[in-house]
């Protein structure tokens, strides 16, 4: 039994890793809290299910959408987040703009394909393979596998590579790096096409394991605010740690409380973090959070 | 300066004056012309999880209202029909019932789905005498709530009594766990079940609790597995398609029971398998029905809707709308004629079988027990 | 009548939610997405009191502050110190496991059930049944809050929470202890919104969880951004605005589940358009920049 819950520990803390690990991306380089992270993570489930609808294969539907959701993410940062930087919004307006793009994301989905849950199943279900003692799903294993390839591929794109280390350089200080030669808006704009890709991997994993509603992004995206909060602003490791860490939270959490429970305990592990320890985990210690 | 904040101001006024105009078109019944015309308002939710059965519903009244409308001859009772969104919300049905009462001057109002709107609207709708006939809202509060506040919905207390006394003495089932939807739907259901299953000897060994809309139920069935009942009740909306296909993957073996919302071969069709087997309680509507008039009613709703397959609350809307015409044949055209001839109806026949209603204003209708067969719905046949 | 009477009531009562959002978002510049949960708050301990002990509405409105001081000032003391977006998430939290609290608690707050059959308001021993006296009722205190905090932004304490709200260092340089200031601004407008809750639970008679979400804490936030945070008037034409509009077009035309949904559609939008182009609002003085 215990082997279950821990395992589905690691399936949704995978999920939320991905997520977190896109949200963190754009939280580092742009220096504000895109909620409209959300909305873009529910448009990449409907754009697979649109063209797998369509008829295509979910070979080619999901790569499509990954594209799809990379492009609404850039095209949010080029119409609406550039310009308000370049009128020196402060974090708070840019957080209000992405709160709006949510909810205006949120329900154009339920405009266009209904508030009916969707499902990407064309056959049966059948029971999950047996192993050390619990029982997993082809698709819960490619979670699982997906998302600590993901994860790998994050850390040698900013360790190794030119565009990652100036990532890292203008997560560190946008003034120092332009100054640098480095051109931001770019660089922000790259962490969007990235971030958002993530977002969709996610939410189309998500839509594969179980199914999907037009409201999916709105508990996806909190949890990706606590797990990078918890797990360590601007770093990669932390976002990914955030989101094991919830994700073990709330399965273990409902395991041992009654289960109704289960999204307080989330919740109160961001205020705990917050009071005690705002930079995270894996956080450099500053006295203003969210500076590197 | 101020020039260029005005022109932005102007967009945004732009945007809002193109919105109001487009609010120019939508369905409304047409208005007759005849002298009995009698005007019925209608609560339903149009947001959120639950807009799909305001959608097939707001199609069933509409259909209702036309025949009606269409076979009143001159100087018969026609219907004129306003219909007002309540977004499943308290405080926006309570402001629709008061526009429907003041300025619309309805004589009665059908709906709302919502109980959690129905309990906040009946008090105001019952000190201004005027009919409330909820075809969805099943919170056993509601019972109580006034002369003039029926249902034609089932009340959780016969849906729950009635399975758990079918349950114990059919099934033999001795042992039972209880999953349910975090809401006020999913804890009146849990706690009405769960007392007459234990009145009739049976004990309920695991209660979990999941919040409404998630998708992840795994840690709760495992704590289900770990207890073993012999079955499982299930109380939920869509997230059962979630909740069947994760307890298949775990391996959980069990005797599902579950409510009229999976008597929905739409949610059926989303589960790929994982329901079959399970024995649930349903509102008297058999989608599966051969009566041509409910065939009749399941065909138009499906074109209307564009591929919507009618649910109970269509089905129960339906008839509410005949039912309050019937009332009116009895009794007249008034308010209080129509409560006088709704409380008189004697199995009104509809395309959600006979419909009595007591002295409470509560429906007393037989609660079907159907099953899943390969993943099509079927009466629980011996 | 009663339409009318019920939309100024709800004007009334959104009127107190939308002046105590600005006293601690438009003019101390710390937004909070947590003003639905103390609105609760308010409702519930009115509710609880109403039913059990049938008490009257000054010892109503007075418990529902003091319950809501008591927790905002638990909720602040420890969180005030976060940078402002960081604490609008942790607003977001807080409102979060309040709304769970609603909800699961099934003891105290009747949980998803709600609590039915609260009492009508007692005002000096009279019962406030009928709608014309509850709206003397409700504009009156609205009345009351909008000039009690009118002129605390208007005094010197305004002053320095406009100080802090321009550049928090400043002030704190200039020897304010702004820590200390933040609190009581957060504590006593989430006391005042727990205000808007009591009337709000005297009124509808019926309470549940999901008038209390954290959508709602977004709806009052709109109204004073769209209004115009900092001004007071302007997130009372916000909250005119917002809760007249969806009724408006109740008249228009028939509300197909696509009106809705537009509807929401068009609240974004205007909130991303006000931060591009009118920060300020309608009639503001702050736009939450630098």
């Amino acid at each position: 039994m215990l082997s279950q819950i821990l395992l589905d520990s690691l399936i949704a803390g995978s999920i939320y890793a991905l997520v977190a690990l896109g949200f963190g991306l754009v939280y580092s380089t742009a220096g504000f809290f895109h909620f409209a992270h959300g909305a873009v993570y529910a448009a990449g489930a409907y754009l697979v299910f649109s063209a797998w609808s369509a008829g295509l294969s979910l070979y080619f539907a999901v790569p499509l959408a990954i594209v799809g959701g990379m492009l609404i993410g850039m095209l949010m940062e080029i119409g609406i987040y550039r310009p308000l930087r370049r009128k020196r919004a402060s974090n708070l307006t840019l957080l209000i703009a992405s709160l709006g793009m949510f909810i205006v994301g949120q329900n154009l989905i339920s405009l266009i394909f209904g508030d009916d849950t969707k499902t990407l199943r064309t056959g049966l279900v059948s029971e999950g393979i047996p192993i050390l003692g619990a029982r997993l799903t082809k698709v819960q294993l490619g979670i699982i596998t997906s998302s600590v390839l993901l994860i790998g591929c994050c850390w040698f794109l900013l360790k190794k590579t030119k565009i990652g280390r100036a990532m890292r350089a203008v997560a560190d200080d946008p003034q120092l790096a332009a100054i640098r030669g480095i051109n931001v808006d770019r660089v922000i704009l790259f962490a969007f096409a990235v971030g958002s890709a993530l977002g969709v991997t996610a939410a189309t994993l998500v839509a594969l394991d179980s199914d999907m509603t037009p409201m999916m992004g709105f508990y996806a995206l909190l949890v990706a605010v606590v797990a990078v909060i918890a797990g360590g602003i601007g770093s990669i490791p932390g976002a990914a740690l955030g989101g094991l860490l919830i994700g073990a939270a709330e399965q273990l959490g409902a395991w041992r409380l009654p289960t109704e429970w289960q999204q307080t305990i989330v919740f109160s592990i961001l205020i705990l973090f917050l009071t005690f320890r705002p930079q995270g985990f894996l956080g450099r210690s500053f006295d203003k959070p969210g500076t590197w | 300066m101020r020039p260029r904040i005005f022109s932005r101001f102007r967009i945004m006024v732009a945007i809002l004056a193109t919105y109001i105009a487009t609010q120019g078109c939508g369905p409304r019944t047409a208005p007759p012309d005849a002298a009995r015309v009698v005007k019925i308002g209608v609560i339903l939710p149009m947001t959120g999880e639950v807009a799909k059965y305001g959608k097939t519903a707001l199609a069933a009244i509409e259909m209702a209202v036309g025949e009606i409308n269409a076979k009143a001859g001159t100087g018969g009772v026609r219907f004129q029909a306003v219909f007002e969104d309540d977004a499943l919300n308290p405080t926006v049905g309570l402001s629709a019932a008061k526009k429907l009462i003041e300025t619309d001057k309805v004589a009665a109002i059908v709906g709302p789905l919502g109980s959690s709107v129905a309990l906040a609207v009946a008090p105001f709708v019952e000190q201004r005498r005027v009919v409330l006939l909820s075809p969805g809202a099943s919170t056993p509060e509601l019972t109580g709530a006034g002369d003039f506040i029926f249902r034609n919905a089932l009340s959780d207390v016969f849906e729950g009594q009635d399975l758990a006394k079918f349950t114990v003495q059919e099934l033999k089932v001795k042992t039972i766990a209880i999953l349910y939807v975090n809401n006020a739907f999913g804890v009146g259901l849990e706690q009405v079940f769960k007392e007459e299953f234990e009145r009739l000897g049976g004990k309920v060994i695991a209660v979990e609790a999941f919040a409404q809309g998630s998708r992840d139920m795994r840690t709760q069935l495992v704590k289900i597995m770990r207890a073993q009942p012999q079955s499982t009740y299930l109380i939920g909306y869509e997230e059962m398609i979630a909740v069947f296909k994760q307890a298949k993957e775990l391996g959980l073996r069990t005797r599902w029971l579950a409510t009229t919302f999976l008597n929905d071969q739409d949610l059926v069709g989303k589960m790929g398998g994982a329901a079959d087997g399970c024995v649930f309680a349903a509102w008297d509507y058999s989608p599966d029905s051969q009566d041509p008039r409910v065939r009749a009613f399941a065909d138009k709703i499906r074109q209307r809707t564009g591929g919507l397959n009618a649910d109970v609350f269509a089905a129960n809307s339906y008839d509410a709308i005949y039912l309050l015409y019937d009332a009116i044949q009895r009794k007249g055209t008034t308010s209080e004629a129509i409560r006088d001839g709704l409380y008189s109806i004697d199995d009104f026949e509809g395309v959600t079988g006979k419909t009595s209603f007591d002295r409470n204003g509560d429906v007393m209708k037989p609660v079907r027990i159907r099953t899943i067969v390969d993943g099509k719905i079927r009466p629980y046949g011996g | 009548m009663e339409y009318i009477l019920h939309l100024l009531i709800m004007i009334a009562i959104y009127t107190i939610l939308v002046v105590s959002l600005d006293l601690i978002a438009g003019y101390t510049g710390l937004l909070s997405i947590a003003h639905a949960a103390f609105y609760g708050i308010g409702a519930y301990v009115t509710a609880l009191l109403s039913i059990h002990f049938r008490t009257q509405l000054p010892l109503n409105v007075m418990a529902s502050a003091i319950v809501a001081a008591f927790l905002g000032v638990i909720f602040a003391v420890p969180l005030l110190r976060l940078r402002d977006d960081y604490f609008v998430v942790a607003t977001l939290g807080f409102q979060m496991i309040l709304y769970n609290i609603f909800n699961n608690w099934v003891g105290l707050t009747g949980g998803p059930l709600g609590l039915p059959g609260i009492p009508k308001a007692i005002l000096l021993g009279t019962r406030i049944d009928t709608s014309p006296k509850f709206l003397i009722v409700a504009a009156g205190l609205a009345l009351m809050v909008y000039f009690v905090v009118r002129r605390l932004v208007r005094s010197p304490y305004g002053r320095v929470l406009k100080a802090i709200r321009e550049d928090e260092r400043f002030a704190q340089a200039l020897g304010k202890n702004v820590r200390w200031y933040k609190v009581q601004v957060f504590v006593v407008g989430s006391a005042l919104a727990a205000i808007a809750g009591c009337l709000y639970a005297h009124y509808t008679t019926f309470i549940d969880p999901t008038s209390f979400t954290v959508r709602e804490s977004i709806l009052i936030t709109s109204m004073v951004i769209l209004g115009g945070a900092g001004s007071l008037r302007g997130p009372i034409l916000g909250a005119v605005m917002l809760t007249v509009f969806p009724e408006l077009l109740r008249f228009i035309g028939f509300q197909s589940s696509v009106a809705a949904n537009l509807r929401q559609v068009l609240y974004g939008s205007l909130l991303v358009l006000a931060m591009l182009y009118r920060p300020h609002g309608l009639m503001g003085e702050f736009g939450f920049e630098k």
